[in-house]
């Protein structure tokens, strides 16, 4: 008797589940609709929060344009250089890096053959078709993706609530306890990480992931950037006036005992956790939505955990904006279905598909504010505040084709007003110069690789001066790395970018 | 007449059955090692991968300059010393340890430790050095690895070191991570040595009044001296190689000095950014080096100890 109870329980829970889940796949088969498209997509980036086609957003956008896209996310950054290289690509590919070899006609599909061919009615802008040829070395005049996240100056400074730039994320609650000494310049935040090692030996005072040291970089006067710009002239980074200043107070930095050397051995993941877990005081990070989000992470493990956005700016602080835009889908060969690929991509680059993608849907998740921006729903601000629950939810991760201007406001009108209000206190100091990204050398010249080579040759060498143990060390580096730089042919890169420039800067200007 | 004396075709038939093993691993090595070869032609062309295979042939000759660009780099005798000496180094401490740890077990007699000892010697082997680097940043970080804690609570350091960020550490952490990770494994090919050796010999030793080490000394080390001499020739090849796995995964901008080797330079400043002609020809300066190490130490082997791998 008992055998058949338990039988007959384990077969209602079988049964029951196996109802269950054709009624799940029934009902989003229902709401995808009978045409949809399956495009498989290459997500160049591992540290992308979703890796799945799901929740409020992306089923909208299917439900909008047929398509539904299977994702496939990046496991590393040398994934895609290995697929390019056997050809072993999806319909789609989005990505940073390595445009050069997308926009090839042998790999990928030109949008504007695809254009006239499928969706003639589709006008591109044609400074975004500019930034996209910027890439094509085949000299066909084809453009083969649109990058994201582009403005003009004149929009930045017309509409621009506000930059996704390096900032300082802090423990504000900490910072309570403490009294909130100004934090104005290098000196009062010196004075605030001495504070914190004596007051909270088991905290450690600073630590980095990502956005490493650059908001030290900015503070100090040097281009958080590759390249610089002074008097209409473009000089390398490390030829900034103050650079030695800025490597002399981080070096100063890590033997007071503020960061640690380990942070140059970990992951971006396990530097961010610190923070999360209560085990540093301070990170340096993206303003945008992380200040706010980063405090709401480490309340799980502290209730008292918030965070604050701290500037530290000095007259000399600049930042700088040199992108031409920052990611692409190229539409590949391999793609089954060009024509609903491109038709797809129309609809993203509609201010409609961007907004959807961005800020969810119009008149449910938001609705346009008088200052321009939207005002979101407490449903969305809600799960705003809680990523992980957000990312399951909305899933607002598909910036295709937003420029910067909708995807900052989309994050920063989610947020507590005194961020907005930091954020705008940063406006000032960014200096919108998209002629200095478009006047790189372009992958595959021979300034190219001494471009690539000072990357790699800066990178681990201002490591060594910043953990230099003594003067006499660090000054050993600093020359070392200096010197490598004239080895390597930082003065001719230079002349490169600076006969480059006039060309470009007409163009955005 | 004898089976020498008969045509090569038909002594090839009489032993098919053999052949056809031999046949499948020439054929492996011939579609894996020998074709793929041809692409080494990229080493002297500008090559774009745009170009696909086709631009193999078409890109223009450039001879030298890869390789000429690569004796010139910044940090050129940097990379080659940290190769050069972390496999020597490796060499110098890793080759003898699974020698005497086979030694070693094949003196232990109960069965049960011996397997013991040998299956916990032997399962490192089996962990990726990605696992093996998470275990080097948890036991070895400075505000709360295990080591450090010891090491300073023991009065032994002063302050923590800096075991994992920093340049001096490295190679003594390469050596111990590789030794740890592969002793084991190479012990067992030793082992299988051993265990060939005729037991009559140990027992004539014995009558003769023969201690343990004694046997050790004039039986054991002389019948596996063949397969030591193959290991060390085979070791002293990859001189050039390096581990790329374990400098890449310790490896990082604080301890570069030390980390980086051909290997890694070769992906970052190569592969990285598309540069396969570049890559290539740094790949086929580290090959050519190889091959005359095992080449020069076959030689040198055969002149000092009589055997040697052909």
């Amino acid at each position: 008797m008992k055998k058949r109870i338990v039988l007959i329980t384990a077969l209602a829970l079988v049964i029951g589940s196996m109802v269950y889940a054709a009624g799940q796949k029934g009902s989003s088969q229902a709401q995808a609709g009978s045409k949809t498209t399956e495009l498989s997509m290459f997500v160049n980036f591992s540290w992308y929060p979703t890796d799945s086609w799901t929740g409020i957003i992306p089923e909208e956008i299917t439900r909008r344009t047929g398509v539904h896209i299977n994702v496939t996310r990046a496991v590393d950054g040398q994934q895609l250089g290995l697929m390019l290289a056997s050809g072993d690509l999806p319909d789609l590919v989005y990505t940073d890096v390595l445009l050069e070899r997308l926009a090839d006609e042998s790999v990928s599909y030109a949008y504007n053959k695809l254009i006239q061919q499928y969706t003639p009615d589709w006008k591109v802008d044609n400074m975004l078709v500019a930034n996209a040829r910027l890439h094509n070395q085949s000299g066909d005049n084809n453009f083969y993706f649109i990058k994201n996240n582009f403005n003009t100056p004149q929009e930045f400074k017309e509409k621009a609530h506000g930059l996704q730039l390096a900032t300082l994320i802090t423990r504000g609650d900490i910072q309570d306890v403490l009294g909130n000494p100004p934090l104005n310049t290098l000196n009062d935040w010196s004075n605030l990480m001495a504070t914190v090692k004596a007051k909270y030996p088991n905290l450690i005072p600073f630590t980095f992931a990502n956005w490493g040291t650059q908001p030290f970089k900015i503070a100090h006067g040097v281009p958080d950037t590759d390249f610089g710009e002074e008097n209409g002239k473009a000089f390398y980074h490390i030829n900034s006036p103050y650079y030695k200043d800025y490597l002399i107070y981080m070096n100063q930095f890590y033997r007071k005992g503020y960061m640690l050397a380990d942070n140059y051995s970990l992951s971006a993941t396990d530097a961010e956790a610190l923070f999360y877990n209560g085990q540093t005081f301070s990170k340096s990070g993206a303003s945008g939505f992380e200040p706010y989000t980063s405090g709401v992470q480490a309340q799980r493990v502290d209730p008292k955990a918030y965070s604050n956005n701290v500037l530290i700016l000095s007259p000399r602080s600049k930042y700088y904006r040199v992108s031409t835009g920052w990611a692409g889908i190229a539409i590949t060969k391999k793609s089954k279905n060009p024509e609903a690929a491109i038709k797809f991509m129309q609809f993203m680059w509609t201010m409609e598909g961007a907004r959807l993608a961005n800020w969810g849907r119009e008149g449910i998740e938001w609705t346009m504010g008088s200052n321009n921006m939207p005002v979101f729903s407490k449903e969305w601000n809600d799960a705003y505040a809680d990523t992980p629950v957000f990312d399951k939810k909305y899933n607002g991760n598909w910036y295709f084709s937003a420029d910067a201007i909708t995807e900052f406001d989309g994050r920063a009108a989610a947020l507590p007003p005194e961020y907005l209000e930091s954020y705008q206190k940063m406006m000032p100091y960014a200096y919108i110069c998209p002629w200095l990204g478009a006047a790189m050398p372009q992958s595959g010249s021979a300034e190219r690789d001494i471009f690539n080579k000072l990357i790699d040759m800066v990178k681990s060498t201002e490591t060594k001066c910043i953990l230099a143990e003594n003067d006499t060390e660090f000054n050993r580096y600093y020359n070392e790395l200096m010197s490598n730089a004239k080895t390597i042919g930082v003065d001719k890169l230079e002349v490169y970018v600076n006969a480059q420039l006039p060309k470009y800067r007409a163009m955005y200007q | 007449m004898k089976n020498t004396e008969k045509p090569w075709w038909k002594r090839l038939w009489v032993q098919r059955g053999l052949q056809a093993f031999v046949f499948v691993g020439i054929a492996y090595l011939f579609v894996f090692n020998v074709i793929p070869m041809v692409g080494l032609i990229i080493a002297f062309k500008n090559y774009h991968i745009q170009n696909g295979l086709l631009g193999m042939f078409t890109g223009e000759w450039v001879g030298f300059k890869y390789f000429i660009e690569f004796f010139h780099e910044y940090n050129f005798s940097q990379i080659l010393r940290n190769t050069v000496v972390i496999s020597l180094l490796k060499l110098i401490f890793g080759f003898p340890v699974p020698i005497i740890l086979a030694i070693a077990l094949n003196e232990v007699h109960n069965r049960k430790i011996k397997r013991v000892i040998q299956t916990a010697s032997y399962l490192p082997y089996f962990i990726s050095w990605v696992i093996v680097s998470g275990f080097c940043v948890i036991f070895l970080n400075t505000r709360n690895g295990a080591i450090n804690s010891v090491l300073v609570g023991l009065g032994i350091l002063e302050k923590p070191g800096n075991f994992l960020g920093g340049p001096d550490f490295f190679w003594t952490l390469a050596v111990i991570t590789d030794v740890w990770k592969s002793m084991g494994w190479w012990a067992i090919l030793f082992l299988a040595a051993i265990s060939g050796i005729d037991p009559t010999l140990y027992e004539a030793a014995i009558v003769d009044g023969a201690g343990r080490m004694s046997r050790i000394w004039n039986i054991t080390i002389p019948a596996i001296l063949p397969i030591i001499t193959v290991m060390m020739i085979l070791n002293i090849g990859g001189l050039f190689n390096g581990n790329f796995d374990q400098s890449f995964l310790l490896g990082n901008t604080g301890n570069r000095d030390t980390s980086d080797i051909i290997g890694t330079y070769v992906f970052r400043v190569g592969l990285s950014e598309g540069r396969f002609d570049y890559a290539t020809a740094v790949g086929m300066i580290q090959s050519l080096m190889s091959v005359l190490l095992v080449f020069g130490s076959n030689k040198l082997s055969k002149k000092l100890t009589g055997s040697s791998l052909y």
